[in-house]
């Protein structure tokens, strides 16, 4: 037993914890914590794997903004008899046979993957100063595109959650 | 020795429990989550390739991935937020009018039980201030 390998099992380990708990926790906020340590376990994964920079992006971008967005949403439309909702028996029954069927195929072939194809010579990734220059040359238009896009959902967002005048009388009619 | 099966596995394992998340809850916030989730085991499964392979592609691809997940939770909670005014319940069955034409509408099995918010205070009304006693001072 080396350090990768324990430090792999117990990041591994505490990820699908979490991630098990966000699937059966009942309250909202809970379940969005749980979602936190499971992004910040995704984060140190890439980490193990030698991907510093999308570590530290997911880091920033997730934990530090998507989450805190969650849990603003979660605090508008907060709703005494939503913040806890019981699941019924069929729904479990169908979801988990669906997703045990999906889960079998995923890791038999994840599995077989490993055998198939043995590891390269190189695997060492490379770091952040290639990847920038990669968004910049090869992935100049996917980056542009992207920062467009980020432009028009940021003016939808604000649109789209505006404070309306006539949204009362809208509502309770 | 860890292989990249290993962390196809996680990949895997997360995407199953944000199915299960998704098909189970009706909650749009809890489904917002689980979806969440199951593009993070996605993106496992790319830096694990792209480690495998040991090129940048896998990286650049969820770097996109994470950009568009952003800009996916910030359109989604803005929408939530404006379902939530219209109708008051973050239900995903209430919006059953957006459904695909030609299919029947579901019956609800069990119906969430609504409690009746509770009713604004009552201020006393506005108007002159009553007189109140001279207060003794020693200015």
């Amino acid at each position: 037993m080396n350090l990768d390998v324990i430090l792999f099992a117990v990041i591994a380990g505490a990820t699908a914890l979490s991630a098990l708990s966000v699937a059966l926790t009942r309250d909202i906020v809970r379940s969005a914590v749980w979602l936190l340590f499971t992004l910040i376990g995704v984060s140190t994964l890439y980490f193990l794997l030698g991907a510093e920079f999308v570590g530290a992006t997911q880091l920033i971008v997730y934990v530090g903004g998507t989450m805190v967005l969650v849990v603003f949403g979660v605090m508008l439309t907060a709703q005494q008899q939503f913040l806890k909702i019981k699941t019924a028996g069929p729904e479990w029954l169908v979801g988990g046979i669906l997703a045990i069927a999906l889960f079998a195929v995923l890791v038999h072939v994840s599995l077989g993957f490993g055998e198939n194809h043995p590891k390269p010579a190189t695997n060492t990734l490379p770091s952040a100063g290639p990847l920038g220059t990669a968004f910049l040359g090869n992935y100049l238009l996917p980056f542009e595109i992207v920062s467009v896009h980020l432009l028009v959902v940021l003016i939808g967002a604000a649109y789209l959650a505006r404070a309306k005048r006539r949204s009362k009388e809208e509502g309770r009619s | 020795m860890i292989t990249i099966s290993h962390y196809l596995a996680v990949g895997a394992v997360l995407f199953t429990l944000g199915l299960i998340g998704f098909l189970t809850r009706r909650n749009l916030i809890v489904m917002f989550l689980s979806a969440e989730m199951m593009l993070q085991g996605v993106a496992i499964n790319f830096v694990a390739f792209s480690r495998h392979h040991g090129n940048m592609h896998g990286q650049v691809f969820t770097l996109f991935i994470i950009a568009v997940a952003a800009c996916e939770a910030g359109i989604a909670l803005a929408l939530f937020l404006s379902l939530y005014r219209k109708k008051r319940t973050l239900d995903v069955s209430v919006w059953q009018d957006l459904r695909e034409a030609g299919i029947d509408e579901t019956t609800d099995a069990q119906p969430l039980t609504t409690t009746p918010e509770d009713a604004d205070p009552i201020l006393t009304k506005a108007g002159i201030a009553p007189k109140r006693p001279l207060e003794e001072t020693n200015v």
